[in-house]
């Protein structure tokens, strides 16, 4: 009796947000998105048809605080607390477009946060593993995919600096957090001739964006552009 | 008995005005990553400029009830030492420097922290004004207490940074004020306060740092804990552990196994060293360069706080000397690292190259640099190690087959990596090597670049181990020894044609001149007279490199140079409101005018400009700046204070101002000349002999310099009385304007450049001193 009555709240809540879901993504918000597929996403030589498609579809503002809606379709990254934040639109499809994605892929991402690059990879592959190493903010994103309907990402809250191993080997790694250096355990989990992209260097100030490539034994880098993101792992 | 009270009190309230100058000092050099001396002592003549101007306006009021607003002005001092003071360091910990030239919004923190650490400044100016003011008679006394007060505030600051966070020394600098607010008028009130600053002495520990300080970043990290934690003037050192705090810089991508987790070291929160039990990952690194290529008898590490001792100590049958400057650090390495090969020398790299006579197969450098580039903040700060006058003693010290070794982190475009090397062709061409090539080794993982310096000529041998080591972990070859670039099959695809273009024009004689011309930035080999390593902005080539960032702002670069800009405006804008608009209540009176601006203008910024130049020069010779902020305002306020009250005796006429004048001048230019030689011969003097040779010089000095203004002051009073405020108000103005303006000259120029200028100013202050006298 108590568990039904402690599932109860929270599955109306649940399914209130799923109405909300679809009621908010409303014409102003469909011309915000298009404005900012163009203005700030394809004015900077993004030019990947899926990539762009998929910043269209997904209604970034309901993966941003209620609060800071008003924020969710400007050019820079936005809170969702936690010291985390929604990476800047442009970076997020850079990212997806220097993966290179196929539609049969299998995709780890690192530092889920509020579920939006995910949600972005998930229109464009087979399945997206995301990690998150902040309970909360996995359990959000968690719920914020369910109600809009993504059945192709799973969420695990652990230290992303270990991948996600019983589902390796990934043909893309995507990390969303900064870190000091490439983890190995990473490179382990890359399948041949796959591609990561990471983030590295100094923690909220500039890291560089570093597409790593593994083909048979070797790996090669390429270093891509400067770049600000919160750091890979908070306890 | 009373006079006496008031004496002490005089004593105790500058005292804790220049101690807070310190202590503030150390707060935001462990707060924002630099010392802001500058701003600081801009910040604290803001105050007294300001109150300047109030008295100025309000003399009569104020003194009507001297007394009572005497101790109202401490108990503000104080009040604001406890609260307003903290409070600032918590919200300049938000500002996020970066978004400075992005978004206005991130412009109030840093307003906001600039106004309430203004506050003491202005409340104990203005005391101290008030106290002036109406005991004119006794002023010879009075300014005896206040000088007295200001020396000893700077050791006193010093002092207290030892045994206590800046926090707890700003409840001290309260204290003071509230001791000082009782001794004027014992109230109830000042009780309260003193015993409320006491306690917070105790009670206060720290506020928290800046999330953008690397030590934040740690502490959130799972089950991060500060192991250690002392507090230092150097810089307050942290050691901080976590499972999850690793070490993996500059590591083959090859390498599969388990990168090691160690304690940190944060010196005022920035990263500093780690502390490697297991060095054998290091093997995997393009840190192990040097020793693939030789194996070395002996080495010198510098600065050493860093892995390096680990991993030279994973080396067989080397005798190691790992030099530190910062005491609280070698202290910890000797605990750490207890090994008979090892010997740790607490002291200055510069200093220890000058005396030492013992030559090396290998030299270290610490680390340079974090990847991807830092974003400038390091732009500020001096570095007396990286500079050609260093590198030179690094060559006298390494044996006939010696290396000399360094990794630097890589960012682009590179600009930190290519300083490094014209340091090296610089030191290589005066050392006489004629092909330079052959002297270099380099590598570089994704990450990190290592370069291997020969004393003598790399052969066939060298190449091979080059290369079998390169291709094993996957590194690229930068520079083989007589090849050149290797520019197959490459590992790591950067930005090829900058670095690739940069080693191949410096290490050629014709190529070097013609490249740094044309590079976008400024990667000359830095020297003593302008040794800012991580300065790279040209002002003459802000709209290429404008063009090169395409969108991305400059600040992203080269933050450090823009954030000197815009302390400099902030507080020219502070100094116009605060000092000059008020005084435009007692009008602008006919009569010199253009004379008295030059004049008084010209005697804040040449003074200002030496005092600034003083501070950063002799950073070296007493080995901290905050050693060199505290030496440097004691002693000048010492020499000007007896300047000033010697010029009591002198005539006030144009004849003698301008005879000082000249003097001063003089004086400026003979230190151009022979600070270089004081720095090359006094180096390896004893510190208590440095210590003293200095503070004899800045007494002699400030003596000189203290005459020029109270002389004219007097020359005013007789002919244009009524413009006597606003003497002191440009004077003020114009020296908080300078601060800023002569560590941005230095940065884009030398020291001889600002050097010159105060020359220029000071016969600037001579032509219109006529005119006065007219």
């Amino acid at each position: 009796m108590t568990i039904g009555r402690q599932l109860f709240f929270p599955l109306l809540i649940c399914l209130l947000g799923a109405c909300a879901v679809q009621a908010k993504d409303t014409d102003q918000m469909r011309v915000l998105r298009e404005k900012m597929v163009t203005e700030q996403i394809v004015a900077r030589g993004v030019y990947d048809q899926n990539v762009l498609s998929a910043m269209r579809a997904i209604p970034r503002h309901l993966f941003v605080p209620e609060r800071e809606e008003r924020l969710a379709y400007e050019d820079h990254a936005v809170p969702i607390g936690y010291g985390q934040t929604i990476s800047q639109p442009y970076i997020v499809a850079y990212m997806t477009q220097m993966a290179q994605v196929k539609p049969d892929f299998r995709v780890l991402e690192i530092g889920a946060g509020n579920g939006y690059q995910a949600a972005v990879l998930a229109q464009m592959v087979k399945h997206v593993y995301t990690v998150e190493i902040i309970p909360e903010l996995a359990q959000q994103a968690q719920a914020r995919l369910q109600d809009i309907g993504y059945d192709n990402i799973s969420i695990k809250n652990a230290d992303g600096y270990h991948g996600w191993s019983e589902h390796a080997p990934f043909d893309v790694i995507v990390v969303t957090a900064a870190a000091s250096h490439i983890p190995p355990p990473l490179i382990d989990q890359l399948k041949d001739g796959g591609r990561m992209i990471i983030p590295v260097g100094t923690p909220y100030l500039v890291q560089m964006l570093v597409l790593v490539i593994k083909n048979g034994d070797q790996i090669r880098t390429q270093n891509l552009q400067p770049v600000r993101f919160v750091p890979l792992t908070r306890g | 008995m009373r006079l006496s009270t008031i004496d002490i009190a005089l004593f105790v309230c500058s005292l804790a005005l220049i101690a807070l100058q310190i202590i503030l000092m150390q707060a935001l050099a462990q707060g924002q990553g630099h010392h802001f001396a500058y701003a600081v002592i801009s910040l604290a003549l803001l105050g007294f400029g300001s109150s300047g101007a109030v008295l100025a306006l309000a003399r009569n009021t104020l003194l009507l009830r001297a007394e009572e607003i005497s101790q109202f002005c401490l108990v503000c001092a104080a009040v604001s030492c406890l609260l307003a003071l903290p409070l600032a360091l918590q919200v300049a910990a938000v500002t996020d420097f970066p978004l400075l030239f992005i978004d206005l919004r991130s412009w109030v923190p840093l307003l906001a922290s600039t106004g309430l650490v203004f506050l003491p400044f202005f409340s104990g100016a203005l005391f101290l004004g008030l106290i002036f003011m109406r005991d004119a008679e006794s002023i010879g006394r009075r300014y005896a207490a206040n000088l007295l007060g200001s020396a000893v505030g700077s050791g006193a600051g010093l002092l207290i940074l030892f045994f206590f966070s800046p926090v707890q020394g700003f409840a001290l600098c309260a204290a003071a004020f509230a001791l000082a607010a009782w001794l004027l008028r014992h109230t109830w009130l000042s009780v309260l306060l003193l015993s409320g600053a006491l306690a917070s002495v105790v009670l206060i520990t720290e506020i928290n740092p800046s999330p953008y300080k690397a030590i934040s970043y740690a502490l959130r990290l799972p089950q991060a804990q500060i192991i250690s934690d002392t507090p230092h003037p150097m810089g307050r050192i942290q050691i901080v552990q976590s499972p999850a705090l690793r070490y993996g810089h500059g590591l083959s991508l090859l390498f599969r196994g388990t990168v090691p987790v160690a304690p940190h070291i944060y010196r005022n929160g920035d990263a500093y060293g780690v502390l490697l039990t297991d060095a054998a990952v290091l093997n995997e690194s393009v840190q192990a360069l040097p020793f693939v290529m030789a194996r070395p008898s002996n080495a010198l590490v510098l600065h050493a706080g860093g892995a390096a001792v680990a991993h030279l100590l994973s080396q067989d049958k080397i005798q190691i000397d790992a030099v530190e400057p910062h005491p609280v650090i070698s202290q910890r390495l000797r605990e750490q690292y207890r090994d008979e090969r090892l010997t740790v020398v607490t002291r200055e790299g510069r200093a220890f190259l000058s005396a030492s006579t013992q030559h090396y197969d290998l030299i270290l450098l610490p680390l340079q640099g974090s990847f991807g580039g830092g974003i400038g903040l390091q732009a500020l700060q001096e570095d007396y190690l990286l500079t050609r006058e260093s590198f030179r003693l690094l060559w006298d010290v390494l044996s006939e087959q010696g290396l000399l070794a360094f990794s630097v982190y890589l960012d682009q475009p590179p600009r930190q990596s290519l300083k490094l090397l014209a340091l090296v062709a610089d030191t290589l061409r005066k050392a006489g090597v004629t092909d330079l090539s052959v002297h270099i080794a380099a590598i570089r993982s994704w990450d990190m670049l290592s370069i291997v310096v020969s004393k003598q000529a790399m052969n066939e041998a060298a190449q091979r181990k080059l290369e079998a080591f390169s291709q094993a972990k996957g590194f690229d070859r930068l520079w083989s020894p007589g090849e050149g670039p290797v520019t197959t099959d490459r590992f790591h695809i950067m930005e090829e044609d900058r670095l690739i273009a940069g080693f191949t024009a410096l290490l050629t004689e014709d190529g070097a001149s013609a490249f740094y011309d044309d590079y976008l930035f400024d990667v000359r080999a830095p020297h003593d007279d302008r040794p800012y390593f991580y300065q790279y902005l040209r002002i003459s080539h802000l709209k290429e490199i404008k063009q090169y960032l395409a969108g991305s702002t400059l600040a992203f670069v080269e933050m450090g140079s823009a954030l000197v800009a815009v302390t400099g405006l902030m507080l020219t804008g502070a100094a116009i409101v605060l000092i000059l608009l008020p005084l435009l209540c007692l009008g602008w009176v006919p009569g010199g005018r253009l004379a008295v601006l030059c004049y008084f203008a010209a005697i804040g910024v040449g003074f200002m400009f030496l005092e600034i130049i003083w501070i950063q020069r002799l950073a070296l010779f007493w080995g901290h700046p905050l050693y060199s902020a505290a030496g440097v305002i004691a002693a000048m306020l010492c020499g000007m204070g007896a300047g000033s009250a010697f010029s009591a005796r002198l005539k006030a006429s144009y004849k003698t101002v301008g005879l000082i004048l000249v003097g001063i001048m003089l004086v400026i230019v003979l230190f151009m000349f022979l600070m270089p030689l004081l720095f090359s011969v006094g180096l390896v003097w004893p510190d208590s002999m440095k210590w003293m040779i200095g503070l004899i010089v800045l007494v002699l000095s400030g003596f000189l310099l203290g005459m020029p203004f109270p002389l004219a002051l007097r020359m005013l009073n007789r002919v244009y009385p009524q413009q006597v405020p606003w003497a002191w108000g440009i004077n003020g103005c114009f020296s908080v304007i300078a601060a800023p303006l002569a560590v941005f000259l230095v940065m884009q120029q030398s020291f001889h450049a600002v050097g010159w200028a105060a020359v220029a100013v000071y016969a600037l202050a001579l032509i219109a001193v006529s005119r006065i006298k007219r």
